[in-house]
């Protein structure tokens, strides 16, 4: 695996960004009441930390800034750093102090940069998942270990925040407001991009049967069938994110994040991130690769090659550097996207649902707005339906942790989402095993 | 050709596009036109697996999709051939198998199980999640040689409550020679030498090898 992962800060550009569904003023931002005119929305992912600045007066993005969570060196999968923080509390406390330390060094590059100077952020909102926030704030990080919490709820709520405060610059009477997971194994994150995705519409508004998919190495699933709101967990492995694939990367400059049939049946047509030279493949164009070889009969619906491909793989590119694609590749997004395959029959048959019951399907996460409906669907990545239903979103949850903070409160904002929420734990699913397998093959998503 | 060496061709073919129907029907045929059910087992059925694990250990990209059906198909065949058996099989030994505790991932286990029961031996499932206490009081109730311990996640595999706490226990109970721990799971892809750490006595990179390790744990133990 090549190392592409060292990458500094960079700016958040206009497409990066989920569009709010509603934006403005606050609804009722009292500047006698609430104070500091400035707020910060932060999604603490496991890979990606992103976080935006506001103007909370007029309604109004500051700033974006996203980078990578610096905690990876403590294992790129959330259990490490949940075992490697459970070793000791010194290690805990530095594990957390890397999070930390991150969300002020971006807050204070944001300020330097013309954005809110850190003493005018009246409040800062953050989401993430259980295991992210957990060690964010030391509260109960080992008992995500076991696995009798991870349906319940877990207090990922600081004792103190003072040395926050201090450390990000921030004035004394600044919120700093960690937005509660759902549930051991379902994060804040969750709920901010069903949010952001208005995926439980207002009553009267015709949406049932949505989805949602939040893409990562731990992937979240949502189905709001007009009354609950069926969430899972679904750990894949990295592969959506270009991680543990031969010639992956994440999306970033240099990704081949679209791959084209071209004029003859071995040649294919790259788009690159930033147009600069090739350099590997992230999470869609993993997708595209695959697909293409699918439809071409040089890969086989079971993940094998056709005869005359060795263990070298598929080049799919000749360079100074080849762009292969091996079997063990291939194999890591199968077993990566039969979990979600496995994960949606599941959430959809707690429901008593089926696939053309659904009117929405919202993607959200590591593909960003990249993915190639077609491909995804002929490989099985996402529900097969009608490409006019399905919406592709870059990152939900900081949109949804934006709209919190322009809302200025989570609780009260979240808790019709909190009370229609049923967990599912596809750990000990009956269902799940036999789903899993009919998912490993290429082949559109087997949900029935 | 020997009629038996085709439908061994067919039925590995069959096996390689994962071909489940396919499979079966290779069987059927040759069961239909005279073939004794103990040649399909020992030698179309087990010699495929064996040569799953040479082209594994050839080309080290193991597919996740052609291991399932391999080990499907075998464990299905076997137990409709055995009953057809003209003698009762012997049974090879006895294994319980488990994932360590904290642990849900059931699904190596399940290969793993099916290659075992294409090879005859014995094998309780004690499921998902199981206490180092119950594997070595089953282990005892079902007078079993090995005790299969599966982990996908790196602290199940390490913890305190896997493997190393399993091994204390046969210590403890003067155990620990008659009963042989054998481990597998992902974490141990990635570290080959963890098995030692955490005390087993083997551990295996995929369900056709485990079936050949156990075998060999089953021998020396007896
Ligand atoms: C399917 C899956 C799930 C399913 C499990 C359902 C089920 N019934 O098993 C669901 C979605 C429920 C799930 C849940 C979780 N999972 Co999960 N899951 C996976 C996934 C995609 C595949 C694992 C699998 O079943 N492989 C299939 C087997 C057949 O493959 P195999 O390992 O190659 O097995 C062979 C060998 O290892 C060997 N073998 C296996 N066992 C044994 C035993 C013996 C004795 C021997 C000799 C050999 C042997 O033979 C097998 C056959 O050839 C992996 C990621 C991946 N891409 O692999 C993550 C993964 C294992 N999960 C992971 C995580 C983190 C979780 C969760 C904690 C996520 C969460 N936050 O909720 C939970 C924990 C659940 C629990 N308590 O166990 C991580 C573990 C990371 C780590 N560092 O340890 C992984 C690696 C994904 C990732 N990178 O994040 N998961």
């Amino acid at each position: 695996m090549r190392n592409r992962y060292a990458q500094p800060w960079r700016p958040l550009s206009p497409d990066d960004y989920t569009p709010l569904i509603h934006t403005g003023p606050g609804p009722a931002y009292d500047a006698l009441q609430r104070g500091r005119a400035c707020g910060a929305a932060v999604d603490l992912g496991t890979s990606q930390i992103r976080i935006s600045t506001w103007d909370r007066r007029t309604g109004e993005r500051l700033a974006g800034i996203c980078g990578m969570n610096p905690q990876a060196v403590f294992g790129t999968d959330i259990l490490m750093r949940l075992t490697a923080a459970c070793r000791s509390e010194e290690r805990a406390r530095e594990i957390s102090r890397m999070a930390g330390n991150a969300i002020g060094d971006a807050l204070r590059l944001l300020a330097s940069r013309g954005s809110a100077g850190t003493g005018d952020i009246g409040q800062i909102m953050i989401v993430g998942n259980t295991a992210m926030l957990s060690l964010l704030s030391l509260k109960n990080y080992s008992l995500l270990l076991q696995p009798e919490y991870w349906s319940r709820e877990i207090d990922c709520r600081p004792e103190d925040t003072r040395q926050w405060h201090t450390d990000w610059g921030l004035a004394n009477d600044a919120a700093i407001d960690i937005i509660q997971p759902l549930g051991g194994f379902v994060g804040s994150d969750l709920l901010a991009g069903v949010l952001a995705t208005n995926l439980t519409c207002p009553a009267g508004d015709a949406a049932e049967g949505a989805l949602f998919i939040d893409f990562g190495s731990n992937s979240e699933i949502a189905l709001w069938d007009g009354a609950k709101l069926w969430v899972t967990s679904a750990a894949g492995g990295p592969a959506f994110e270009g991680r543990g694939i031969t010639c992956g990367m994440p999306a970033g400059p240099g990704a081949i994040y679209r791959i084209t049939p071209g004029h003859s049946p071995h040649d294919f047509a790259f788009d690159v991130i930033g147009g600069e030279e090739l350099q590997g493949l992230c999470g869609s164009g993993l997708v595209d690769g695959i697909a293409c070889l699918l439809k071409l009969g040089i890969l086989k619906k079971n993940g094998n090659f056709s005869p005359g491909i060795g263990k070298d793989g598929f080049s799919l590119f000749r360079g100074r550097e080849d762009i292969v694609l091996k079997k063990k590749d291939v194999d890591s997004m199968q077993r990566a996207k039969a979990a979600i395959g496995a994960g949606v029959f599941c959430l959809l048959e707690n429901a008593g649902m089926r696939l053309r019951d659904l009117r929405r399907v919202c993607i959200a996460g590591a593909f960003g707005k990249h993915l190639n409906i077609a491909n995804a669907c002929s490989i099985g990545l996402i529900p097969d339906v009608s490409p006019a239903k399905i919406e592709l979103y870059g990152n939900a949850a900081l949109a949804g942790c934006e709209l919190l903070l322009i809302a200025g409160e989570g609780a009260e904002t979240l808790a019709p989402l909190r009370s229609s929420a049923h967990m599912i734990n596809l750990s000990g699913d009956s269902l799940f095993e036999d789903k899993f397998i009919q998912n490993l093959y290429l082949q559109p998503m087997q949900t029935a | 050709m020997d009629p038996l060496q085709s439908i061994m061709k067919a039925y590995n073919e069959a096996l390689f596009d994962t071909d489940r129907d396919g499979a079966l029907k290779v069987v059927h045929e040759a069961v239909a036109a005279g073939v004794t059910p103990e040649d399909i087992v020992f030698k179309v059925v087990l010699p495929a697996m064996e040569s799953m694990i040479k082209s594994i250990s050839e080309d080290f990209d193991a597919n996740l999709a052609q291991h399932f059906m391999t080990a499907q198909i075998a464990t299905e065949v076997t137990e409709e051939m055995i009953p057809k058996f003209r003698a009762v099989p012997s049974v090879a030994g006895r294994v319980v198998i488990g994932t360590a505790q904290g642990d849900m991932h059931s699904l190596g286990k399940r290969i793993v199980i099916g290659c075992l029961k294409a090879r005859m031996i014995e094998v309780t499932d004690l499921g998902v999640n199981v206490s180092p206490e119950r594997f070595v009081d089953e282990a005892v109730a079902c007078n079993a040689g090995v005790i299969a311990i599966s982990a996908m996640m790196v602290h199940t595999a390490r913890g305190e409550n896997g493997c190393l706490r399993v091994r204390q226990l046969l210590k403890e109970r003067g155990l620990d020679t008659r009963i042989k721990i054998v481990v597998g799971g992902a974490p141990y892809h990635f570290a080959h030498d963890l098995y030692k750490v955490v005390q087993a006595d083997a551990w295996a990179e995929d369900g056709v090898t485990a079936g050949r390790v156990i075998e060999d744990l089953i021998r020396r133990v007896r």
